[in-house]
Order: structure tokens, then sequence, then C-alpha cells
């Protein structure tokens, strides 16, 4: 699980660290323009750079240094605190991992100025074990196989995560990139039907046929969708089975999915029943709202196990009366993965069951935004006296409004 | 015209949902009845002051719903004792009740310029009762799980340290046995290692989904005030 974000010099944010709380969703607030979806890129860009390469998260995501390094900064640092259950890729032994990136701006181009992953190998408090130590060029690595300090020149243009697969001498390296890549962001999923899209979208809809491929786990905007499912129905019975569950809590007539293979071959799609009507009914009839919901379920039901999976405004589209449901699941899935989201709905805060834990207020500054945790103690006993987080906020003692 | 029915919990579609099919097994009942939570039963003297009048005298605020005439605040029995004043609860329960409802019923009706329309009725103990009730129940434990799957040695272990064990309670004897429905739950819920199930948790209402439409003949034989009740809103109903 991700349990700690640094992030100085990313667009509005100057050198603040995110506690992600466990066991709990994590619930950025703010008003717009504090910096709330921002967090999640950060979180994108992590996980962009270690499944597809720092070519892929600076230019091809985002157009170079100018998109996303803070206006005068020539600067981007960010550290991310790992830590995983035992059993799970990420160290089988459990345990926690620190991977700091310096990234410079060099004209056009993002260079990585240094890099390093510390392993804690018990207590966070004492001195980590460093296991990677990279200033700019040069850089010391901890040979697992060799039980030696190795020195390598590496690719100023790359993180040694990318740079270097020699997984077997360098397992510290493999253990953050796969980590990293399992750090799941949402930022919104694709969920109109095809009446409602473009003529250049159409092609690209998720309610269309699709190759049929294994996917573990959804896509960041939900195209995938039919397969994610598909991957859920047949490799995991009792996920399913709890996601239909929900689907017919919810929507009381859903009675489940199907996905027949499309004539030509090669491609499913998907259909649905609805109590009400006699046969099975395309994807197209599903109403935003549902597939909105069946998105989310997707997402927070993944076959393999995210380190955190991240939503922005994942209320969108939902009915009040579906939010209590949306907050048990983003609660329940807090026990597997670090959970985060933004909203700003006040109905979503007041369905938390530890709002005092959950939230964090991001706070336009004059230098960019800040961030601000609750005093729980103190914010258990309001919230108590004022029936809950939206009353708080009516009167302002949350987030504040975008006023200087 | 209509009934009227106060709930105490803001949570309280599902119960509502229950009641309507236990209303509904002696025959359809032509009269509507609309709900409408108070949250909390401390509210219903207000309520029944403010509130009820307008729904009285303006009705509802959409088309379709006829005006209600009668109105049934529906608490549970254990909250009433210390939030409302009414006597402590004592034994024979069957007894206590009926003296509890004429009290609660009594205390709302001080409220009201119509007294006659307005009725007090209370669930032995809360919503939870209905839960628990379902202690045998494969699939409905599985809905109050969640995504983890159900231990039935876990469950078994339980039940089995239960005092008294539910599985040698009669179905009659149920509520009035575990009075502390709330504590069974939760301890429940400790023991299999689910997730905390807070107040208005969906899992609770899929789990009285689930009882609702497959064992609905138990539930009510193991909470029998959910019978009482329904013929009480048969009632008022019919006399309308």
């Amino acid at each position: 699980m991700l349990t700690k974000l640094h992030i100085d010099g990313f667009r509005l944010w100057v050198d603040t660290t995110f506690t992600f709380q466990q066991g709990v969703p994590t619930v950025l607030i703010g008003p717009n323009g504090s910096g709330k979806s921002t967090v999640l890129e950060v979180l994108a860009f992590l996980s962009t750079m270690a499944s597809e390469g720092l070519r892929a998260a600076a230019y091809e995501a985002r157009g170079g240094p100018d998109d996303f390094f803070r206006a005068g900064a020539d600067r981007v640092h960010l550290a991310t605190w790992l830590t995983s259950d035992p059993g799970l890729p990420t160290d089988p032994d459990g345990g926690l991992i620190r991977y700091e990136v310096c990234l410079v701006r060099s004209r056009a181009f993002v260079l990585v100025e240094s890099e390093s992953v510390s392993v804690y190998e018990e207590d966070p408090e004492q001195a980590p074990l460093h296991v990677v130590e990279r200033k700019p060029r040069l850089c010391r690595l901890f040979n697992a196989s060799a039980e030696a300090w190795d020195e390598i020149r590496a690719d100023e243009h790359k993180p040694l995560f990318e740079a270097i697969r020699q997984d077997e001498h360098y397992p510290a390296l493999r253990q953050v990139r796969e980590a990293l890549a399992r750090l799941r962001v949402y930022p919104g999923f694709s969920s109109k039907p095809r009446w409602a899209l473009e003529a250049h979208e159409r092609a690209l809809s998720p309610r269309s046929s699709i190759v049929v491929q294994p996917q573990d786990a959804l896509d960041p905007s939900g195209r995938g969708l039919i397969n994610a499912l598909y991957s859920l129905q047949q490799n995991d019975e009792r996920r399913w089975d709890y996601l239909l569950r929900q689907m017919t809590g919810e929507f009381p007539h859903f009675r489940g999915i199907y996905f027949p293979a499309d004539p030509g071959g090669g491609k499913i799609g998907l259909e649905w029943v609805d109590a009400r009507f006699s046969g099975r009914r395309v994807a197209e009839q599903m109403s935003e709202g549902m597939w909105s919901f069946l998105s989310l379920l997707a997402a927070l039901l993944p076959a393999e196990p995210a380190e955190l999976i991240a939503f922005d405004e994942p209320d969108v589209h939902l009915h009040p009366s579906a939010l209590r449901r949306l907050v048990g699941l983003l609660e329940e899935a807090s026990s597997r993965a670090t959970v985060v989201f933004t909203s700003h709905s006040s109905r979503v805060l007041d369905e938390l069951e530890e709002p005092e834990r959950s939230l964090v207020i991001c706070e336009p500054t004059e230098e960019g935004t800040s961030v601000r945790e609750l005093e729980p103690e103190q914010a258990k006993a309001w919230l108590e006296a004022y029936d809950g987080p939206s009353a708080l906020r009516e009167r302002g003692l949350l987030d504040g409004e975008n006023r200087q | 015209m209509s009934l009227l029915i106060a709930y105490e919990d803001h949570y309280c579609s599902e119960l509502d949902r229950t009641l309507r099919r236990v209303v509904q097994r002696d025959g359809a009942l032509t009269v509507p009845r609309e709900r409408h939570p108070v949250r909390g039963v401390t509210n219903f003297p207000g309520f029944v002051r403010t509130d009820w009048r307008r729904f009285r005298d303006q009705g509802f605020p959409v088309k379709g719903k006829p005006r209600p005439k009668a109105l049934i605040c529906l608490a549970d029995a254990d909250a009433v004792v210390a939030q409302l004043g009414i006597t402590a609860r004592a034994r024979p329960y069957h007894e206590w009740i009926a003296q509890a409802e004429d009290e609660l019923t009594k205390l709302l009706r001080s409220e009201s310029d119509r007294p006659e329309q307005v009725h007090g009725a209370l669930l032995r103990w809360n919503l939870e009762s209905t839960l628990i009730a379902a202690y045998d129940e494969p699939e409905a434990m599985q809905r109050l799980a969640g995504a983890e799957p159900v231990n039935a040695g876990h469950l078994d272990a339980f039940l089995s340290r239960c005092s008294p064990d539910p599985r040698t309670v009669g179905d009659d004897a149920f509520t009035d046995t575990f009075e502390d429905s709330q504590g069974c739950l939760m301890a429940l819920g400790r023991r299999m290692g689910w997730r905390k199930l807070k107040k208005g948790d969906p899992r609770k209402d899929d789990a009285l989904t689930w009882i609702t439409g497959h064992r609905l003949d138990k539930l009510v034989r193991r909470v029998s005030d959910l019978e009482r009740i329904a013929q009480r809103v048969r009632r008022i109903a019919l006399a309308l």
C-alpha cells in the first residue's frame, strides 16, 4: 500500500507530504483549483513512469516540462512510501520502501537528477538501508546476488527501474517498478452512450464489442470495462458474485450480465437483464449512472492486487441514494489497498465512517496550494456536535471558499 | 387518503419494504402508505407537532400522493425508555410492549390537535433484530460479510459460545431472548472479521432484502412484532 506521497514543484504543489490512512479512504476536499486532481495526476505520473517509462509520462501524456513543472521552477521532487502485506509481490516479508526521484528541466527535456531507494527493514524510525543512490549519472546499487555495491553510469533520460532490468541483481528496483505500476488512478470513466458521443469518439465507446483479452485491472478511462468484467467473471467467482450483488442492491431491477460473442468472432459484447423486461438488453440501454457504478465496481475489485486505487469525483452521475453504497464500497476496498478520492459532494462526506481520519483539505494560497489535515480528536467532537461534515462545511469549518 | 409511517431511522427504506411485504401477506391493502424518516426517536414529538400537520393539511410536495389521514410512528423498542421516558422494560415483554405502545401513543397524541390520527408502534428491539434472526441463513450472512467469504467454522464457533446458543431457542422466543440485538450483531461481526457494520450500512440493506425476499415466514416467526405491527397497519388503514 502507498502510505505517503511527497510532492514538490509539480504544478501548484510545493514541499507537501500527504499521509494516506490505512483502513479508511483518504478524501481530498477543497474548492476548484486547489490541487486535488493534481495529487491524482502525480500518482498517475508515477504509475505511467513505472509501467511505460519516463518518456510516456513526461512527453506523451503531458507534452514536456512546461505542462507539469511549477511555473518558474526547474525541479520536481517526488517521494513515495510503500508498504505491503506479507506475500504481496512488493515485499514477501512485508516492510517499507521509500522511493525518491528528482526530475530537472533541461530546456524542453526532463532529466533524472537524483534517485534513491531506501528499505526500512522493520521500524521506519530506524536508519534505512539505502539500496540505490543516484547523483545524477553515477549510481550506486546494492547487488543482492553478489551482496556488494555496484557502480553504474545511467541514462539521464530514464529512471533506474526503467533503465536497469537485471531484477535478480537489483530486486529493489523491480519492487518499486511493480508497486508504482499498481497505483491505479481513475480520473473519470468513459460512460456516455454512443448517441451522446461525437462522431470521432464513437469507435472508442466502451459499450461497443471489444477484442477479448485478459484484463486484470480496469484501465484508467474504463474503455476496457467489458474485458475487465469478463476476466473477473472467468477468474474469480466470489468477487463476481459480490459485484452482481452490489449492482442488484443499488439497482433492484438489475438481474445479471452476459458477454455474447460477436458474430464476426474474436470479440465480445455486454448484455444485461432488467427484470421489468423480457430478454436481454444491450449495453447501450444501460444508464450512464449504472455504467459508472459498474465501472467503479470493476475498478475496486481487480483480479490483481493494487497498491492504491484513486478516483477523481467518483460520485459523478450517481443519485444521492447511491452514495451510501459508493462510500461503503470505497471503505471496504481500503482494507485491501490505499484508497484516495476527491469529492465536492457534502453527502459523500456525511456517509464516511471516520471523517476525522479520512478528510484532507486542499487550500489555495498565495504561493500555490497547501494541505491541511483535521485534528482527529477535536474534529470528532465537532462532527458529533454538528451531525456530520456537511454541517461543519456549511459553517465554514472545513474547506473554505475560493476567495482571496 | 393515505397512511403515513414515520420511522426513527433515516435509513428506513428496507425495513419499510419488509413491513409492506408482511402487511400484504394477508391480501392487498388498497390504502396507499408512505414513509418518512424523522432521524431519531426524540424527534417524534416535534414531528407530530409540526411536520405531520403539514403532511396532513398540505399533502406531499409531489403529485399523485394523496394526503395522509393517519400517522404511525414506528420506534425501536430499545430506544424509547431512555430517550422518551417510557416505562422501563420488564418481562413478560409482550405485556410491556403493549403498555409501552400505549404510553408512546399517549405522548405523541399530546402533541397533536387531532390526537385520534396519531399512533405509536414499537419494534423489538430494532432493525438489527431482523438481521440476527437470519443467523442460520448463509446467504444473508454473506451479504453482511460483504466481499469476503463467510467462514462457516467461525460462525458455528460463535453461535456455540452464545448464551444461549440461538439454535436451541425456539423461533417464538428469539427476539425476547436476544434483546441486545445491536450488541449481538457487533459481536458476530467482530468474531467473523467483518468490516464494522456502521449505521445505514448498505450490507444491512442487502441482508434484509434477501431475508425478506427468501425467508419472510422465518423472519416473522422470530421477530413477531412485524406481524403485530402489520396487523395494526391494516386495522388503521381499513378504518380510514
